[in-house]
């Protein structure tokens, strides 16, 4: 059961960064969001504490979301206490704002910085989850900018809606 | 209700009353420490509070004493008094102050706990882990902050700019030492404030999203405590009941919130605070009416039930069912209203002197960055923020 939500949250956190990095070029507010990070400052989303647990690693670069090593210190990191939590959390069952209300997971570095990444990974939930479920997930689910079938299909095909250009 | 899943800590030992003072050297050897590091500042060492603490503290070595503790507590000053306090090979911590006193003894109590880690290094949410074992006993002077009850300490980084945040239960303080003599001459504006501060963390804990009822218990003894008390604190500061009443009300109020978290009402006056420097109790007894009014709608029942500890039996029995809410914000309203012509505490965000509208966005916008903002009941978006101030001012 266990191998089974580690797996299913290892692929959500790989969807997830590749739903993050295309809102970052396409929707003003992510944009805003990461962009109040200074240049270099560095994330990691740990969804367990087992050393196997998996970990999503990223950095903003230039303005843009950069994977990077699981190695290399992060000035954000977040642990989910367990593979279940995790599990609850990435697969929409539990809002972020829930989880973090009811002690789900650590965070090492500033939590005063934490909220912007908050806000951006509701956005990205905005987008990525039906509007039945972010309801549940969210006290007040943020309008979304452009059809969530355009993240779909930037996530299968990351480069080539870039160019539109927005 | 019971939450899904919360949490719950409240681990310190309170020695509350008449010469609580003299029980510090009883309350260190019972941790087997006779070396402690007095942590206090120089305007309660002036008025003469530091010697009343260490002729309390007969037969234990008191002449290790940090002062320069300045409001804001910075790491710089932590760093400072970790190494005084292994350079004096002290063996625990006695912190007599307000809230910036505190804060820097917890910082101090992290960093020895840790081995002398840099404090920087230790900062985060439930992150770190238990430490060397430091004797800390808390004394604080004013009835407000709870800091003494709470799991939370906030730490400025000068050079960055920035305040850190340190969450984690093992800087709660392990005792608190609530004396009369230590809140008796705080001024009748000071304890008006402070006192809505502490009213305002027990009614945030009593209505956010993360209350459960160990936290509802501590919020509602600390709200029958303050609202029965606080007129004859402010009017009557001699008056020994009234102010450890307040002085309980304020630490239980702590406890409350630092498990159940507090909401808009600090989201936003930790906002003003950064932005315009407004006073942070000020700010909370101005904008807690707003912000419950904002939040009504959600927190009939909660708000119908508050007006029982609020204003007692008699009153909301007097009121109807579907009034009882509403009653609740004018309750607050009217303690404002009558703290405002007793003292002249501030009611209006103009009051202060300290904001003009076009500050309004920046506010709403540092507010929304704010993570207490995450547990008020109702989401808070700019536009209402920026609402809610125009109403405030
Ligand atoms: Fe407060």
């Amino acid at each position: 059961m266990k191998r089974m939500q580690s797996f299913i949250c290892r692929i959500v956190l790989a969807v997830l960064f590749r739903a993050l990095k295309f809102l970052n070029r396409k929707d003003t507010r992510m944009k805003a969001g990461f962009s109040a990070y200074e240049d270099g400052y560095s994330f990691r989303i740990r969804a367990g504490m087992e050393s196997g647990a998996p970990v999503l690693s990223f950095c903003v670069r230039n303005g843009q979301l950069e994977k990077q090593s699981h190695e290399v210190p992060v000035q954000l990191e977040i642990t989910m206490k367990s593979i279940p939590d995790a599990f609850l959390v990435l697969t929409g069952q539990l809002g972020i704002g829930a989880s973090y209300a009811g002690h789900r997971f650590f965070m090492r570095g500033n939590p005063n910085e934490a909220m912007g990444l908050v806000t951006c990974l509701e956005l990205a939930e905005a987008y990525l989850f039906p509007r039945f479920l972010s309801r549940r997930l969210m006290l007040d689910v943020p309008k979304k900018e452009f059809p969530a079938l355009l993240v779909y299909a930037g996530l299968i095909c990351p480069g080539g809606l870039s160019r539109t250009g927005r | 209700m019971i939450p899904e899943y919360y949490e719950f800590q409240n681990m310190g030992k309170v020695c509350s009353g008449k010469l609580a003072l003299e029980h510090i050297p009883y309350e260190l050897s019972m941790k087997h420490a006779s070396r402690p590091l007095i942590l206090t500042d120089h305007t309660l060492e002036k008025l003469g509070m530091l010697k009343l603490l260490q002729k309390a503290m007969d037969g234990v070595d008191t002449t290790h004493v940090f002062a320069d503790i300045y409001p804001d507590s910075s790491i710089d000053t932590v760093r400072q008094a970790a190494d005084f306090y292994t350079r004096c090979g002290c063996d625990s911590l006695v912190a007599m102050g307000g809230g910036s006193v505190l804060d820097t003894a917890k910082g101090v109590a992290m960093v020895i706990s840790q081995d002398g880690a840099d404090i920087y290094s230790l900062i985060g949410c439930e992150e770190l882990p238990q430490g060397k074992p430091v004797p800390f006993l808390a004394v604080p002077t004013t009835a407000g902050t709870g800091s003494e009850a709470t799991c939370v300490a906030v730490i400025a980084h000068p050079q960055k700019d920035v305040k850190l945040e340190f969450i984690s239960g093992h800087i709660q303080p392990q005792v608190s030492i609530l004396d009369p003599r230590m809140t008796q001459s705080l001024p009748p504006r000071i304890t008006a404030s402070t006192a809505m501060d502490a009213l305002c963390h027990a009614i945030e804990a009593f209505s956010c999203r993360q209350k459960n009822p160990l936290s509802d218990a501590y919020a509602i003894a600390a709200i029958r405590l303050i609202s029965s008390h606080l007129l004859t604190a402010v009017t009557h500061p001699k008056d020994m009941e009234a102010r450890m009443a307040m002085a309980n009300g304020s630490m239980i109020a702590g406890a409350a919130f630092s498990n159940s978290m507090v909401g808009g009402v600090h989201a936003i006056g930790h906002a003003l605070g950064g932005v315009c420097h407004i006073a942070h109790a000020d700010a909370m007894a101005i904008l807690l009416p707003h912000v419950m009014s904002y939040n009504l709608d959600v927190c009939t029942d909660t708000y119908s039930e508050l007006l029982l500890h609020l204003a007692g039996p008699g009153a909301y029995a007097a009121a109807n069912a579907h009034e009882r809410a509403q009653k609740s914000i004018e309750t607050i309203r009217s303690l404002n209203q009558t703290l405002h012509d007793t003292c002249d505490m501030p009611i209006t965000l103009a009051q202060t002197n300290r904001i003009t509208p076009d500050q309004f966005e920046a506010v709403a916008e540092k507010a929304l960055k704010d993570g207490a903002i995450l547990f008020n009941p109702k989401a808070l978006g700019k536009d209402f923020i920026i609402r809610l101030l125009k109403e405030a001012y």
